[in-house]
């Protein structure tokens, strides 16, 4: 008899299971039988992992979690107004409808990003034409926060210069 | 920038590729998935505008609508790590924008309107990062991006939000994968706010020892620290995978000898060849060059012949449509080309 995986070699290993009741037989050869043990339960290495355990599924759990009203339940459906995404939806695919959404779905968004990448607050690369005021306005505290430190230093002339590079800053705005 | 498949590897590096991708949107407009197929070729116009912008892109770059491409077309770019498998799905409405040298890839109407994507032979996320940025810089004179003081970078999904960067680097750590050393690594390279997964991202298997190592926290970091704990932990696990295979020809040189000719014996010999097989055995050959057991096999033959033995690329180069037995006996005929004359 040919092994039931390979249909190549001699079966020689007969495996029965029994799960819930159902039993299982299976005839094969020594070398499948050895890569099917390694796969663990796998008959014929055609189980996969259900789609059911996705990162969507983790998230939905999750956003369950934190957004536990103290009364139970939330009644109010949230609707994005841009894009009529419901956050329910958003609940169900883990995938929001735009831009505007994070926006309208702050309160209950905000916990769930904290939850997920730990932080709140981007430091990365400014975008040059939509952050353009973004920019100004970090790098203007980026200055005066040299400006307290040149100051605390007993630094003064440096502390003049950084003075006018405010002024002019804020007089661009 | 080099395209990975051909760039020339120095032998003592086991990574084969490096990938940034940047994920963007549009302001106000939905997401993909909220956009009919009309308002999202809209999309592709848009994008294409804020690219062909000056001759040098118009000659270098050009649009593959999926829309236009039959199936097995498609898969072929996925196996070239062209675009996603997610773009695929997304077909109808999904195009992306390539260099001739298909080093870049501009996917648009993905999860997101916008993935950039470059990748680079070896471990250099700085050069494909440099020109990533670059091009972002460039839609961004046209395109309105959907940005955040706070949150950055707003992206369809709350887990790429922030910077919008993905690195990863593609790895081949055999002596590991021997030694069941992966599920440590597997729990190490998590804890610090990594992911690894197979060849071909997420949710596939690992095949042939390759894995792709990424980070998954895209907020609260620069662009620069991502990039640079990527590296750092990638450093860390060549170094085990070199002990490793240190203490692997200590212990077992005449069977690491052993494996690596046989699989050369096969693979130069072989009339029929399923991908999981040959995948694996490129993978015994792999190694022994890279710890020169064989010489005179250039790792880039090595790495051609991991996309060209691949279902849908096997199909392309023949031209028509196989079955699995024939796809089998074909990539047994191609890599018996491509081995034939070279002497061990």
């Amino acid at each position: 008899m040919l092994c039931e995986r390979c249909k190549k070699n001699d079966a020689t290993v007969h495996i029965t299971k029994i799960m819930n009741g159902v039993k299982q037989e299976v005839k094969l050869c020594e070398k499948c039988a050895k890569e099917t043990e390694n796969l663990n339960l796998s008959f014929g290495g055609d189980m996969k992992l259900p789609e059911a355990f996705s990162f969507q599924n983790i998230l939905s759990g999750l956003m369950d979690y934190i957004n536990q009203s103290p009364q139970g339940t939330t009644k109010n459906e949230l609707i994005c107004k841009n894009c009529g995404n419901t956050y329910s939806e958003f609940r169900k695919n883990g995938i929001l409808g735009c831009s505007e959404c994070y926006e309208n779905f702050n309160t209950t968004l905000l916990p769930v990003i904290k939850r997920v990448q730990g932080n709140f607050e981007h430091v990365g690369k400014l975008p040059k034409k939509s952050a353009k005021g973004i920019m100004e306005k970090k790098k203007l505290l980026q200055l005066k926060e040299e400006l307290q430190r040149v100051i605390a230093a007993e630094e003064y002339e440096k502390a003049a210069e950084l003075r006018d590079r405010i002024r002019e800053l804020q007089k661009g705005e | 920038m080099e395209n990975w498949m051909k760039a020339k590897i120095d032998e003592n590096n086991i990574v084969i590729s490096s990938r940034i991708r940047l994920a963007r949107n549009l302001r106000t407009i939905p997401f993909p998935h909220k956009l009919s197929e009309e308002k999202a070729k809209e999309v592709v116009s848009l994008v294409e505008d804020a690219i062909y912008t000056a001759s040098p892109m118009k000659n270098n770059y050009k649009s593959i609508y999926l829309w236009e491409q039959d199936d097995n077309t498609c898969r072929g770019f996925i196996e070239k790590h062209c675009i996603s498998p997610k773009l695929m799905v997304n077909r109808q409405k999904a195009a992306f924008i390539m260099d001739n040298e298909e080093t870049v890839s501009i996917m648009v109407n993905e999860e997101d309107h916008i993935r950039l994507q470059t990748i680079s032979g070896g471990l250099k996320l700085e050069e494909a990062y440099d020109l990533a940025d670059k091009l972002d810089n460039l839609l961004e004179e046209k395109l309105e991006y959907a940005f955040d003081e706070k949150l950055g970078y707003l992206t369809a999904c709350p887990t790429n939000i922030g910077t919008g960067l993905r690195a990863s680097v593609m790895i081949h750590l055999p002596a590991l994968a021997m030694n069941n050393e992966m599920d440590g690594v597997f729990n190490a390279v998590t804890k610090v706010g990594m992911t690894i997964r197979g060849l071909y991202g997420e949710g596939s298997k690992p095949e042939g020892n390759l894995f792709q190592i990424s980070n998954q926290v895209t907020l609260g970091l620069t662009e620069e620290d991502i990039k640079n704990n990527l590296k750092a932990v990638v450093m860390q696990i060549i170094n085990q995978e070199n002990l490793s295979r240190q203490q692997l020809i200590n212990k077992y040189k005449y069977e690491l000898q052993d494996k690596a000719y046989r699989s050369v014996g096969i693979l130069k010999s072989a009339v029929i060849l399923d991908s999981k097989e040959c995948l694996n055995l490129l993978s015994n050959v792999r190694m022994a060059v890279e710890m020169g057991i064989i010489k005179d096999v250039d790792l880039a033959l090595l790495n051609n012949l991991l996309v060209e033995t691949q279902p849908a690329t096997l199909q392309q180069a023949i031209n028509s449509k196989l079955t699995e037995k024939e796809r089998d006996f074909n990539r047994a005929k191609i890599v018996r080309e491509k081995f034939k004359g070279k002497v061990f």
